[in-house]
């Protein structure tokens, strides 16, 4: 059932009906205003795990993600792509884009300057950002994006969230309805697809789960971490007896968790306002707290809740986020829950990490 | 009745026979090679030999270590990591140990123990060299000495090198280019451990510290790095005598455990 959301033929059908692509690479990209201008926002996995290419034109110690998409870029697995919209949500973000800028060729490319704070001042900030993305998005596309069209992509993109929402509480059953790695490949598959197609699918995908079986019950996993674009370590993790029952990754709950305003009258302030408060992964904080703070307290609430077994913390060395975080986090949550720390590399060095979450699993029983 | 542990390291495999009484019957080890199953079954083979000890003695068989799925699959009839085996072996010769520090040939590892001799956190480090048996043993090639005689080797250093870099390719042409500069091969010895220990002490710290600290594996049986050890974070080592085999005593212990409950499952 999770294979038919797979369909890499997709994105060219896309194309073929006139439509035009537009890359995006990080959860904080308000795609509503792509996709209110007509085009297809897709956000890039970075499939690759071979890096061949990219180590002429970037040091090895970046994280995986920025090294896969590039890589990708590189040997024209993206020769779909029309346009790309980087954001300074960190510095490999903000830095990559002049090197993607200048490497790899598209018709579009933008980048978005995101806020560092979240307060009055920078909200209005940020909706000068956003009304002068979708500015750019006119005069290059020859679009008008009215209010109208923006309102009706923030409703589709809110169903996208809630049904999100929806399909990770089959998640926290006992047994559990679906398992993380299958969750996993929904979202992904989720990010190639125009949301308007994805919410039916999700839907009625959802309805059928209802009637589902339970899974076999195993100790139950939180997983917070860098974003996971790939199957693979999910499935691992698992397949050593656990189930993740939650996952905050940024393409995880992150990407969810948070709606945009609909009654706000203009639309790009409500999305401004909806990015801000959207739950942080480290790149930006309220005002008067800390970016980690936040964190904790999104993953404690949800602790309260989920009540799992233990938690793991995905890191990347090339991650300056998690890097500058994972202690904090991993020093706190230990005080509540039995804590492990995956730090991922690819390939994956399987039998190394299969070690570590086997015994995990022994020091929990 | 007998028990069996079989720790299939990614260097060395070890092997400890216990009986009902949890004592060491017999143990052995040898280089784990490509053809791991082979390995097994020499070791198992070669120990009941020698002890005039049946198949049908032994009841029960727990693996551990990065073969413990090949053992598994044709042999054992149970797997444990080793993190798991180390602590339980550990805990069987020192009661009172909080954290284990093993030093393999491919990876190291901080555990900490709780009253009961369980694990209640780890670290293992990365895909790196640094920091492990094998950084030894490649330093012991460019110096030219046998892995076994560094310990005792550094100890007549008087004016310890510095190796800055973890890494053991560039630690290795930092020790060339030592050699090239004629720097007394104690020193540069001490040198090699001190960087081993800076890594591992590191790891370590990052679970905390508490006494009674084992080493295990077979670098607790270099005295350089113990007491370089030692020195960076400041607790006294205990080595048991035997430092490669407490894993496998442990997956032994286990196996016993293992064996009992069944028993006890059956009977009820």
């Amino acid at each position: 059932m999770i294979e038919e959301f797979y369909d890499s033929g997709r994105i060219r059908e896309y194309i073929q009906r006139g439509k035009r692509i537009i890359g995006t690479f990080c959860s904080y990209t308000p795609e509503e205003i792509i996709h209110a201008a007509g085009l297809v926002p897709v956000r890039l996995f970075g499939e690759t795990v071979d890096i061949m290419n990219a180590y002429s034109y970037i040091p090895n110690w970046l994280c995986y993600y920025s090294k896969r998409t590039f890589e990708e870029g590189l040997i024209g697995n993206y020769d779909f792509l029309d346009g790309f919209v980087f954001l300074t949500s960190d510095d490999t973000n903000q830095l990559m884009y002049s090197i993607w800028k200048k490497n790899i060729k598209v018709e579009y490319s933008y980048m978005l300057q995101f806020p560092f704070s979240v307060d009055g001042t920078s909200k209005n900030f940020f909706t000068k950002v956003l009304e002068k993305f979708k500015r750019s998005l006119e005069d290059h596309y020859s679009v008008d994006i009215t209010d109208k069209d923006l309102k009706d992509s923030i409703e589709v993109y809110n169903r996208y969230r809630s049904l999100l929402k929806e399909l990770y509480k089959y998640r926290f059953y006992t047994p559990p309805k679906i398992s993380g790695s299958d969750v996993l490949k929904i979202n992904l598959a989720g990010y190639s697809m125009l949301k308007e197609e994805f919410n039916d699918k999700i839907e009625e995908y959802i309805n059928k789960l209802s009637d589902e079986e339970g899974l076999p019950d195993k100790p139950r996993l939180y997983v917070t971490g860098i974003p996971i674009y790939d199957p693979l370590v999910f499935e691992m993790i698992e397949s050593c007896g656990f189930t993740i029952v939650f996952d905050d990754l940024c393409n995880g709950s992150r990407n969810f968790d948070f709606e945009i305003n609909e009654t706000i009258s203009n639309p790009i302030e409500a999305i401004a306002e909806g990015y801000l408060l959207k739950p942080t992964c480290g790149t930006c904080s309220r005002q008067k707290s800390l970016a980690i703070d936040e964190r904790l307290s999104y993953i404690n609430e949800r602790l309260k809740t989920l009540n799992p077994d233990g938690i793991v913390i995905i890191g990347d060395k090339g991650c300056e986020l998690c890097a500058f975080s994972q202690v904090e986090l991993r020093k706190e949550l230990a005080k509540i829950k039995p804590v492990l720390y995956l730090e991922i590399d690819f390939p994956l060095a399987k039998e190394q990490h299969r070690t570590r979450i086997e015994a995990f699993l022994e020091s929990l029983s | 009745m007998y028990f069996c542990g079989l720790d299939i390291g990614s260097c060395m495999s070890k092997i400890v026979l216990i009986d009902e009484n949890e004592d060491i019957v017999c143990y052995r080890s040898s280089k784990s090679g490509f053809e791991i199953r082979k390995t097994i079954s020499n070791l198992y083979e070669s120990v009941l030999k020698d002890q005039n000890i049946r198949k049908d003695q032994v009841k029960y068989i727990v693996a551990t270590g990065y073969g413990r799925n090949v053992a598994l699959a044709f042999f054992a009839d149970d797997k444990v990591t080793e993190i798991t085996c180390h602590a339980k072996g550990v805990h069987k010769i020192f009661p009172k140990c909080h954290t284990v520090i093993d030093i393999g040939g491919q990876d190291s590892k901080a555990i900490r123990l709780d009253i009961d001799g369980r694990v209640s956190t780890f670290v293992m480090n990365d895909k790196c060299a640094a920091g492990s048996g094998r950084f030894l043993e490649v330093m012991s090639n460019a110096i030219g000495v046998s892995v076994d005689d560094l310990g005792l080797l550094s100890m007549k250093s008087k004016n310890k090198a510095t190796i800055s870099s973890t890494c053991t390719v560039f630690a290795e042409t930092e020790v060339i280019s030592m050699i090239a500069s004629e720097v007394k091969r104690e020193d540069i010895i001490a040198g090699i451990h001190d960087a081993i220990a800076t890594k591992v002490s590191a790891l370590t710290r990052s679970t905390g510290i508490e006494d009674e600290v084992v080493m295990t594996g077979g670098v607790a049986k270099n005295i350089g790095v113990v007491k370089s050890l030692e020195e960076k974070i400041g607790h006294v080592i205990y080595v048991p005598p035997e430092p490669l085999i407490t894993g496998a005593l442990g997956a032994a212990l286990i196996a016993k455990d293992r064996y009992e409950s069944k028993i006890c499952d059956a009977e009820t």
